[in-house]
């Protein structure tokens, strides 16, 4: 266990500790809750991309700016155009990203490293749709532009997805402390934070498990390896200075999705707040993820 | 009278667990007290003290059995009372392992102190819960208590018991601290779930009483003896 998983397991028993208090919380204080933590610390963890990037690569701003930009805009047409192509690029996209995060100091050859990101991923998404499969269902059945969705939700499909996806990762776990790639230890720890967030995902609705895997096993996460980047590259570097360099970005990409969502809200752009806010989601996820493979790999 | 006879239905997987659990854990006294011989002398008082855990665990098994035999309820008020004793007496194991490391004895306080916080909390929370479930009396407690715990916890795998561990030269230790803190992590976990089912619970449609009863006794069984086990690992590597 590091210390992400204990601060996961600490939330874990809070929410245990509400939910015996309220039995169950109404579904827009769960919104309201979750998108609090996702702008506090799933915009941040993202908003150093730029600066990440030119400490790896050498490339002129203006195309940098214009490829990032460039992939924010083509999938945004992309979404107008297929919807549903777009949600299932995103949840692959996700795959990749969050197995990547996850395992990326494990020392695999280059062939087989997407492959068990993807298994990771693909594992991680498969079992929080298939244990939230009616929720989904139900959410997404709510507003007319994301009905078009239901039919991702087929739940014969995702227990299959699920039991094969689970499978293949605790195999290649297994694989790879039986070859030396990770110790017993780190073995161990990978087994049971897959358990745990199993547990989670069963025990509470889709939004609140979800929120739970993406803040701290995430983009906390997440941070904090862009923060021992910068630590190894300066030993002066303070958190201080972390988040100096986070907050302008950061309240940057805040205020436009506020704006977003409140557009949204009051109806002057024709998209519901959930549908909108996948797509925000999504489109800043394509060069995050792309940024992130890059600082990993380089 | 000595010569009652119980009668058990095949299928009372509780009371099989009750019978079970005693026998298992006055087993295990036995094997520990008896293996004290086979260690070096700095190694003696934690199988001491490992032998105390289920040696008192065994005899509140008995108590429970017969206090479950005889009315069908869950023996509550035994079960903490073998909590308050054996718990703490876990947390000595934790200063007992990581001693020769430079463990304090005010590590040792803080642990104890620690389990008898969350036992006593937990204690109030589940006996004196009205009936029909008191949800504000149950919470208030249920959160006084996994405070007691998430510090045993963050102690164990990331505060002075793991540092010390680290410290320490012996790998057996090392990894001995860590199993233990294992358990405290996934087997300590059955008992907030439990505290959760009582009467009005969040849980309490997910299992009944008497399932708790029946978890209780097979992560006692593991917690303890298991506990036990790894101590008598480390003392047996360590000693040759």
């Amino acid at each position: 266990m590091n210390r992400f998983t204990f601060i996961f397991v600490v939330c874990i028993y809070a929410l245990f500790l509400i939910y015996q208090a309220f039995v169950e919380i109404p579904l827009n204080n769960q919104l309201l809750g979750a998108s609090f933590l996702i702008l506090l610390f799933g915009i941040p963890h993202g908003a150093i991309d730029h600066v990440l990037f030119f400490r790896k690569r050498k490339m002129s701003q203006l195309k940098f700016y214009a490829i990032y930009l460039g992939l924010i805009l083509a999938f945004v047409l992309l979404w107008f155009w297929q919807p549903v192509v777009s949600f299932v690029i995103f949840l692959l996209l996700s795959a990749f990203h969050f197995g990547e995060s996850q395992l990326v100091d494990i020392k695999l050859s280059l062939k087989w490293r997407p492959l068990l990101f993807f298994s990771w991923g693909l594992a991680l998404l498969a079992s929080l749709v298939y244990y939230n499969i009616n929720e989904l269902a139900d959410i997404t059945a709510l507003f007319q532009d994301t009905q078009g969705f239901s039919v991702v939700y087929n739940e014969d499909i995702f227990f299959w997805f699920y039991a094969i996806t689970n499978a293949l990762t605790v195999l290649a776990l297994g694989y790879l402390f039986l070859s030396n790639y990770i110790s017993f230890k780190r073995f161990s720890s990978e087994v049971f934070l897959i358990g745990l967030v199993h547990l989670t995902f069963y025990l509470f609705p889709f939004i609140i498990g979800f929120t739970l895997y993406f803040v701290i096993l995430h983009s906390i996460m997440v941070m904090n390896q862009e923060y021992q980047f910068f630590k190894s590259e300066r030993t002066d570097f303070s958190l201080m200075d972390f988040m100096k360099l986070l907050l302008p970005y950061s309240s940057l990409s805040i205020f436009f999705t506020a704006v977003l969502v409140l557009l949204s809200y009051h109806g002057i752009i024709n998209i519901s707040v959930p549908f909108l806010a996948i797509i925000i989601i999504s489109v800043i996820t394509l060069p995050h993820a792309i940024v992130m493979n890059i600082f990993y790999n380089k | 009278m000595l010569l009652d006879i119980q009668v058990m239905k095949p299928d009372d997987y509780v009371g099989f667990t009750f019978f079970i659990g005693y026998m298992a854990m006055f087993a295990a006294s036995v094997f520990f007290f008896f293996e004290r011989g086979s260690v070096d002398d700095k190694w003696k008082l934690s199988l001491l003290i490992s032998g105390l855990i289920t040696g008192i665990a065994a005899v509140h098994y008995f108590y429970m059995r017969d206090y479950y035999m005889a009315t069908g309820d869950n023996p509550t008020f035994f079960r903490y009372v073998d909590w308050t004793l054996t718990v703490p007496l876990m947390c000595v194991e934790f200063y007992l392992l990581t001693r020769a490391a430079g463990a304090t004895k005010s590590l040792l306080w803080k642990l104890i102190i620690a389990s008898v916080w969350m036992l006593v909390a937990g204690y109030i929370g589940e006996s004196f819960n009205p009936e029909g479930g008191d949800t504000a009396h149950s919470v208030k407690w249920g959160v006084i208590s996994t405070i007691g715990y998430i510090y045993i916890l963050y102690t164990a795998w990331f505060g002075e018991v793991a540092q010390l561990a680290e410290k320490s030269n012996s790998e057996v230790v090392k990894k001995g601290v860590r199993t233990l803190a294992w358990f405290v992590l996934v087997g300590w976990a059955i008992y907030p779930i439990g505290y959760m089912c009582m009467e009005g619970g969040w849980l309490s449609s997910v299992m009944s009483p008497s399932d708790v009863d029946l978890w209780y006794n097979i992560a006692d069984a593991i917690n303890k003896i298991g506990f036990g086990l790894v101590v008598y690992n480390i003392a047996v590597t360590e000693s040759k």
